[in-house]
Parts: structure tokens; sequence; C-alpha cells
């Protein structure tokens, strides 16, 4: 399989009151053809800047890509002119944001939501256009389709602006479906019919899926791959298994370890993690979680940790000296 | 056993909504015993919040009666209300809401002891500093305002306020649905540390399953202002019993991506049905796998299925 993405040190910062405020420090991620991977990451550490800076979605000024290379098909999205983005941005890379109560516009149809896209990039003719609207309604498991074509927003539940979300997103046959925590809003139940949902059409259609979320059973379920980030940058990465089941990284440890599972007990303590993230306006000379990690050594606040195998830790590079 | 602290008897509250009645709690019954805690799951939309507010008083019921501290305090009012909201708390969800943004720290924890004619200023000023390390918050705290602290922090402060006048029960309106997983845990902690320590009473409103089996001794599933399943932790946990309270659990991802792959989440189709036009007979039968011709037309009512286990199913 073809790598379809591929994004090299990618460094978003923003200009707040003349200080920076780092928010992507570095991260590193990729993405194959067919392929579904996961971000993961506590809120703040940056994951909706790094996937929105993909397609330079984010207003600059006040933000500032300092630095990285975001490689799709050839193309540096980041160098490259903006007609050529919006030829890109919807049609060739779909997006899911977070909240489906406030992305849809309230005074426009559903119906009209969809359209907006296809026929902007002429990938529907208007005669079709009603037609394949609905046929996209179905596809999302909307049921009445020709009635909700016509209706508002306000007259849909927040699992079904979801999924009018997707078929949004969904409407130029996308190669990548980048969705930004579309489950978060959610209830349980509806959260694992959306889980479901994404994944099936991710295969039906042969897309390429990111998943944005904090919640690391969501991304289990639907991600081959994993990406976590603490503080802007991507501190481990490794197939779904490997990481849910043997997570390299301290953070990853720590994180997996403060979840309550169905198997704890009551009133058994949950590990916690020491302190919070650091500030995103600070400069962080050595590893970024170090003020919090339990396993901490003297060179982990002086020099960042080099990605080794699976994660960003001194720990590793430790261990790979002593073996050779 | 122990006497129950609250007791709630056939609990119904209803609001007006576009001049149709929309009853948010139906028939609701249960008791807390002294220093446990009782879990409260549901989606959202189906009255965990408005029952949490009905037991406060914040809202009149319109039906059933609530027993605290051997006192039926249903129609409480004026002095006798106010004495009987001070061994009750409640905690609010948002951590950014619920704090006012123009008071110190101080002023909003002492708050709740000067209007109680609590101590004067002195005493006042100890119990801050107390309550302070109580949930664990630097002593410099006292002169700050709420928007210089994290949301785990600012959930903290309203912590700090609820103990402030040594309430027996705490009501938690999904405390940590808001924070990150990390701060979840801290908080989660805290709690179950301040229950030991001061021998609280808690009831606890929340989503998510497994927080919810880490907090409490009995746990209540709600659906659609009613209850269908209430019971002691483990056993409801292992022996599911109501359609609903099975889908749930199966809905919860576990961190295991094998085990995950082995164990498909039950998906349930479609949506709560409008709590204005509730179905007659059992009120999941819209949603329910296992649903026959009697569940549409019978109500069914909670039944004991096992030593404290109820659920309200047919089947």
């Amino acid at each position: 399989m073809a790598k379809i993405l591929d994004v090299q040190n990618l460094t978003v910062s923003f200009s707040i009151h003349g200080q920076q405020l780092h928010a992507v420090r570095g991260a590193s991620f990729d993405l194959y053809e067919g392929e579904s991977i996961g971000i993961v990451g506590e809120s703040g550490c940056g994951k909706s800047v790094a996937v929105q800076s993909l397609t330079r979605l984010i207003p600059s000024p006040p933000s500032l890509i300092q630095a990285g290379r975001v490689i799709y098909r050839g193309i540096d999205l980041l160098q490259t002119s903006f007609k050529c983005l919006r030829s890109i941005r919807g049609r060739e890379i779909g997006m899911i944001f977070q909240d489906p109560m406030t992305s849809l516009n309230p005074t426009m149809k559903i119906g009209s939501q969809i359209l907006e896209g296809p026929l902007y990039h002429s990938i529907f003719n208007r005669q079709e256009a009603r037609l394949r609207a609905i046929e996209l309604l179905h596809l999302v498991g909307i049921p009445e389709p020709e009635l909700r074509f016509s209706q508002f927003p306000h007259q849909l539940s927040g699992g079904m602006r979801q999924r009018v979300m997707i078929a949004i997103a969904l409407a130029a046959k996308p190669l990548i479906l980048i969705a930004d925590e579309p489950t978060t809003a959610l209830d349980p139940t509806i959260q694992v019919q959306i889980l479901a949902l994404l994944k099936d059409l991710q295969q039906r259609l042969n897309m390429s899926l990111i998943l944005i979320s904090h919640d690391i059973g969501s991304i289990a379920r639907v991600c081959d791959r994993i990406f976590v980030m603490y503080a802007g940058k991507i501190v481990e990465n490794g197939s779904a298994a490997e990481v849910l089941n043997s997570p390299s990284h301290p953070y990853t440890q720590k994180l997996l370890g403060a979840l309550p599972t169905l198997k704890s007990a009551h009133g058994e303590p949950l590990c916690t993690i020491l302190g919070s993230p650091p500030s995103l306006f600070d400069t962080i000379a050595g590893c970024s979680f170090a003020p919090r990690c339990p396993l901490a050594m003297p060179i982990c606040s002086q020099k960042p940790p080099p990605f080794l195998s699976r994660a960003a830790c001194w720990l590793h590079s430790k261990t790979s000296e002593e073996n050779q | 056993m122990n006497q129950p602290l609250i007791q709630v008897n056939q609990l119904t509250k209803s609001f007006l909504v576009n001049r149709q009645t929309l009853t948010a709690v139906r028939n609701v019954c249960f008791s807390i015993e002294s220093g446990q805690t009782l879990g409260l799951v549901g989606e959202s939309g189906c009255g965990k919040s408005t029952l949490g507010r009905i037991l406060l008083r914040l809202y009149e019921p319109d039906n059933g009666n609530i027993i605290f501290r051997g006192e039926e305090i249903t129609h409480f009012s004026g002095k006798k209300l106010k004495e009987m909201r001070r061994h009750m708390q409640m905690i609010f969800q948002d951590p950014f809401a619920s704090l006012n943004p123009r008071m110190t720290v101080e002023a909003i924890i002492s708050e709740p002891l000067i209007v109680n004619g609590r101590g004067g200023t002195r005493e006042q000023k100890k119990a801050c500093a107390e309550l302070l390390d109580l949930v664990n918050l630097p002593q410099n705290a006292l002169g700050r305002f709420p928007h210089e602290f994290s949301g785990g922090q600012r959930q903290r402060i309203g912590i700090a306020r609820a103990l402030a006048l040594h309430p027996e029960l705490i009501i938690y309106d999904e405390p940590i649905s808001a924070l990150d997983v990390s701060i979840q845990a801290q908080i989660v902690n805290l709690l179950l540390s301040l229950q030991r320590e001061l021998k609280l009473t808690y009831l606890f409103i929340a989503h998510d399953l497994a927080m919810v089996k880490v907090l409490s001794n009995r746990v209540a599933v709600m659906y659609l202002g009613e209850f269908v399943e209430i019971g002691d932790v483990d056993e409801l946990y292992a022996h599911p019993s109501h359609p609903y309270t099975q889908i749930l659990l199966s809905s919860i991802p576990c961190h295991d991506p094998i085990e995950e792959r082995k164990r498909p989440p039950v998906i349930l189709h479609g949506e709560p049905p409008s709590p204005l036009n509730p179905p007659k007979g059992c009120i999941f039968c819209t949603r329910c796998p296992k649903a026959t011709n009697a569940c549409w037309e019978q109500k069914p009512e909670l039944k004991k299925i096992g030593r404290d286990h109820f659920a309200a199913c047919l089947f």
C-alpha cells in the first residue's frame, strides 16, 4: 500500500497578546491508502490544530505554521497555492468536526448543506443533485431521507446531525476522511452507532481515515494504528494492539492506567498522573512529560528524547545503547 | 442494615413545554444508606439531572415524597428548607460555569458559611484554609480568581464549597465529564478518599458506566424518566438483566483491541423516543431487540430478580 499522507515535523504556533502559544511542536505521522489511524491525546495537546493545519484551515494570522511538511500525493500542502488547496479541501480530504450542533448552518436546509460542496466542485450536476443527496443520507443511515432533505438542522437530534456531517464530508467521495472527535458530544449508545458507521464506510469506500479522539476506547474500536499525542508532539505510535497492550511511553502507560474498566472493583483508587500538562506558552527544553513522569532521569528535562522504535523516550535510547 | 439517609417514593415531575406535558421523572423510588454511593446512569435527557435537583428541592415534585434524615422534606419551606439544605450539597457538571468569575476563591468557599451565619470572619478564613487542604489545593489559591485555574482545579474549588457546611449527602451531577482522562482519575480518587474520611453519602450522576462502577455501591439505570434497573454494583454489572443495561454495558469500549474484536458491541438502532410522547407499554420497547407485542401494551414494574437487584422488564 502506498503512503497517501506524510506529515513531518509539523509546528504550529499562535501569537496571542504578543506571546507565542506553541500548539503543535513538531508532530510527525503518516497515513497509508485504505488505512485508519487514530490520534489520541488530552484536550489542548494540539490534535485538532494539527489536523486542521493539514489543509491550512486555521486562519493565519493568528496562527503561524513555523515548520514542517505535509506531503499529499507528491504535493506539499503547506507550500502549495490556495487555488490548489481549494480543489483538495472537501473534495479529496473531507472533514467531520466535533460539534454537530454548531457546525451545521441553522438557516440552511439539510439538503442544500450537503450539496454546497459537490456543486462547488462540480461533482454533481444540478439535475441529479437532489437524488445524490438523498442517496448520501441513505448511505449514512438516516431514515426517511426525502423528508430530512428539506428539514432544518434544529429538527434533527445530535446523532442525526452527526450523520448529516458525515454525509457532507462523504459527498465528494474523499480519499482521506478526517474525523475530529466525531462522537464526543453524543450519548454512549449513539457513539457506538456512529463509530460503527465510520468504520463500515471507511472499508466500503476504501478511504483513509484519521480519527481524533481523547477516548482511547473509541480509537481502539476503529483504528489500525494509533498515535499518542502529548503537548504538541507524538510521543508514541504503533499498531492498535501494540499501543494498547504493551504501551511503550510512560505517558501512554499512565493514561491507560487512569482509565477505569468494567473489571475495576468498587472503591479501588485509580492510577493518576500527578500535575497537569505543561503550559502551551512555555518552551520545553527536554521531554514535555518529564515533570509528571515517575521514571524521569536528569537527561529527560535537558534534551528532547529521540524517537526510537515506538516511542519518544530516553528510557528506550538507554536500553538500545546497552544492547549495542 | 443501616437506616437509609434518604428515601424517595413514587417521585414524579412534569414540565409544560409548548403546552404539552413532558414527564421528566416518573414514579421513581430508591433509597441511599448512610455512607454509601448510588450511581445514576442514563443518556442525556433521561431525567437524571432533574431527579438530582428534585432531591435538593430545586424543583418541586408533582407527586411522591422525599424522606431525608427521617423527616419528610417534600413540603418544607422557608427556614426549615434552608436548614435542611445545609446537609445536602450539589456539585455541577461544568466547572467553568458554576463558579462566579468575579469572586475570589476565598469568597466562593466562604459564601455558604456567610449565608448560614457560621462563625466570625477569622473562623471563616480558617475554615477556608482547611477546606483547601482537604481538596489538595495550594493555600495561595485563596486570593485568586476562578479563571486562573484549570478545569480539574475548579472542580476541586466546587467540592470545597460544597463541603464547607459539612453536608451528609452530596449530589454530583456529571462532575467529571468535562475533564480530561488523567484529571478525571485525580478527581475520582479525591471523591473516594473524602467519602472515607468524612463518611459522606453520594448520589453520583454520570453516563460513564466504568467510572460509576469504581465509585458506587449500588447503581440505578434510568431511561426516559424511569428506572429500568437498580441493584448492587457487582450484581448488576455481572448479570445485567434489562436489555437496555446490557446494551449500555456492551457499548463501553474496553482498551484491549483483541478482546474488543471478539466482543463486537450490540448496536442499538434508533434513538430514544421523545419524552413528550413516550410509548404506552415498556418505555424501551421502541428500541429493544427482544421486544414482543406484549411489551408495547403492558407496562413492566420493577421486580425483584436477585438479592438487592430489581429490573423492569417483562422477561
